[in-house]
């Protein structure tokens, strides 16, 4: 294959590569084309480490802190973002310290996604041996040789990372008045007055960020922040269709944007949440979780507009996210029996043990959908079998004593009525009572526990 | 609650949108075939020819290969469109996506590597009797993907 030619900017970056340590984290045979670019860099071969998978990786970090990674982005069994917040951790900033990202995909979903990682570049296969070594040394030189700006940056970095915040805090400021456009700086700046919850401050940095350029990223993001810490969900909002609109949405805080959404019901957007979480292969547990939770919250907000067939499709997206966590997928299942969707909830119960199945709410869930949909002697006859059965809810003993004197049962029968849910609920009881007022109370018939309901209402 | 306006996406279809290749190499000599359906890969694109990962069984050194290699642009759901779309019996279903470019070429294996833990090995694949010009603007074309990346990465960075 052919020769590689440096320009001569590059030649002159090729020194400081000398003494530089790489880690290659790549089975695929794009690990040759990285390695004879490494060669023709004139890289000691002894600076060169291969790993095939992430443990093989993460040993190889701890152990030799390589300045630059190039990572799979499928690198068996986590992947390579995850390895990059390894990388990240346990080299510090003082040091020449870049990441590359290799992978298949190309989409902006996922450039943006890996941009917020702090790695350094989205190298995308089949390579060429020129195009890989332009995307490398354009990474290169702005890490080797920064703008006074991005140096007077990378020095607070450096300092916040050995925790020196006043030092750090006064390299951000002086860096604001080295570039005319210094939203970087503001952002910086601003990021350490939010860990201290100086909230004006940071929101004054932010704001002057976006003064100078009204859709940085980062500041957009530092003024959500702000949002959710002020717990002003409307603003929150407000910044993260800023940031999708303008960019994309931020991968790694899917959690609090789908929070913020359904804080501000719209329910919907969740649903597109979930499409770039797919698209991106994205359901890992930081973010399949709060999805599928969001996606239930979201489906039984369908559910309750009549929107079924959204619901539905929120819920069968919930069980790929969560890979059919019952535990979350339970508020579904009893969703899905309130709207009288059984054949829907069937579907799903294979996912359920028999504790789920036979559960009070499963059992009030089905009761609810009677009582929507039939008339007042059915929805008597399935609340008192509930009773029967030992279920104990004040909203079902209210329903079925309501129902028994609307239906003038005996006295009697209401009376053991109010007896049960008086002992479930003592401090229920006098409301219980109430509900059937002037009742003339017979004593009931010793060991007599069925309310009388096979006598006075055949269903 | 702020008002949704609509127009408004969190997800654009564009930003979802991949490019893929499909790649298909038959072997002059035997007509062995292999295709990127069934694994074939390509590893490297150089100046006057290809790496490309194939079975085994596809051929040695020396052999000549006629390399069919095509770049499409993908948006969100449109393979599945493609896959469902009504055909006549038989007939293959049509390629999703929007055409950026294709190479139809052939090429002398010059160099084989076997590849760890794998049936398959690696090929180097020299062009001859080729379009420089077109081989050129298709490099360019990828080239293009490499670029836009690297754009998104330093705006968000910025």
């Amino acid at each position: 294959m052919s020769e590689l030619e440096f320009k001569k900017k590059e030649k002159e970056l090729l020194p400081h590569l000398v003494d530089a340590t790489f880690l290659i984290a790549d089975p695929t045979p794009t690990r040759r084309v990285l390695q004879r670019l490494l060669s023709a860099c004139k890289v000691k071969p002894s600076n060169i480490k291969t790993a095939d998978t992430d443990a093989e990786a993460i040993e190889l970090i701890n152990l030799l802190r390589p300045n630059v990674v190039f990572a799979d982005h499928e690198l068996p069994l986590k992947g390579g973002i995850e390895l990059a917040q390894h990388h990240d951790r346990a080299v510090s900033s003082r040091h020449l310290k870049v990441f590359f990202l290799v992978s298949d995909t190309d989409s902006a979903a996922l450039a943006n996604t890996i941009a917020d990682e702090n790695i350094d570049a989205l190298l995308i296969r089949p390579l060429s041996l020129t195009g890989l070594k332009e995307s490398v040394f354009a990474v290169l030189a702005r890490k080797i040789h920064p703008s006074e700006y991005m140096s007077t940056l990378q020095e607070g970095l450096a300092l916040l990372d050995m925790g020196n915040v006043e030092a750090a805090r006064e390299r951000f400021a002086a860096a604001r008045r080295l570039d005319p456009g210094p939203s970087l700086a503001c952002f910086h700046e601003g990021m350490i007055h939010l860990s201290e919850r100086n909230l004006a401050a940071a929101e004054e940095c932010f704001q002057a960020g976006l003064r100078s350029t009204p859709t940085h990223y980062r500041c957009l993001l530092g003024m959500f922040d702000i949002g959710m810490a002020k717990r002003d969900y409307a603003l929150a909002y407000d910044y993260a269709r800023r940031i999708a609109e303008h960019h994309t949405v931020p991968l790694k805080r899917l959690p609090e944007f789908i929070a913020v959404s359904i804080q501000n019901h719209q329910f919907d957007d969740v649903l597109d949440f979930y499409k770039l979480a797919q698209s991106l292969g994205a359901f890992g547990t930081t973010i399949a979780m709060p999805l599928g939770a969001g996606l239930v919250v979201a489906g039984l907000s369908f559910l309750r507009r009549g929107d079924h067939e959204k619901a539905v499709t929120a819920f069968k997206n919930a069980e790929v996210a969560t890979r059919g966590n019952a535990e979350i997928l339970k508020r579904a299942y009893f969703g899905l029996l309130e709207a009288g969707l059984t054949k829907e909830a069937q579907a799903m119960s294979g996912r359920f043990d028999r504790e789920i199945l036979d559960s009070v709410e499963a059992k009030l869930a089905e009761f609810r959908f009677v009582q929507k949909t039939s008339d007042a002697l059915k929805v008597l006859h399935h609340g008192i079998i509930l009773v029967r059965q030992g279920v104990k809810d004040p909203y079902l003993f209210e329903t079925v004593i309501r129902l028994s004197v609307e239906a003038r049962r005996k006295a009697s029968s209401i009376q053991q009525l109010i007896d049960v849910a008086s002992r479930a609920f003592p401090d229920k009881a006098a409301w219980f009572a109430a509900l059937a007022p002037g009742l003339d109370s017979e004593p009931p018939p010793e060991d007599d526990d069925d309310f009388g309901l096979d006598s006075e209402t055949s269903v | 609650m702020p008002p949704q306006s609509p127009s408004f996406k969190w997800v654009r279809d564009e930003d979802l949108t991949v490019t893929v290749y499909d790649l298909r190499v038959v072997n002059s000599a035997t007509h062995t075939k292999a295709s990127s359906q069934t694994g074939a890969q390509v590893t490297e694109l150089a100046e006057n020819g290809l790496a490309l990962r194939v079975p085994r069984s596809l051929c040695s050194l020396g052999h000549v290969l006629s390399i069919e290699l095509t770049f499409r642009r993908i948006k969100p759901g449109e393979k599945e469109k493609a896959r469902a779309a009504p055909r006549k019996p038989g007939e293959k279903p049509k390629a999703p996506g929007a055409l950026i470019a294709k190479l139809v070429t052939t090429g002398k294996v010059t160099e084989t590597k076997l590849l760890d833990r794998s049936k398959d090995i690696e090929v180097f694949v020299r062009f001859y009797q080729y379009d420089e010009e077109a081989w050129s603007a298709f490099c360019s074309d990828h080239s293009k993907r490499q670029l836009r990346a690297d754009a998104i990465v330093r705006k968000r960075q910025a």
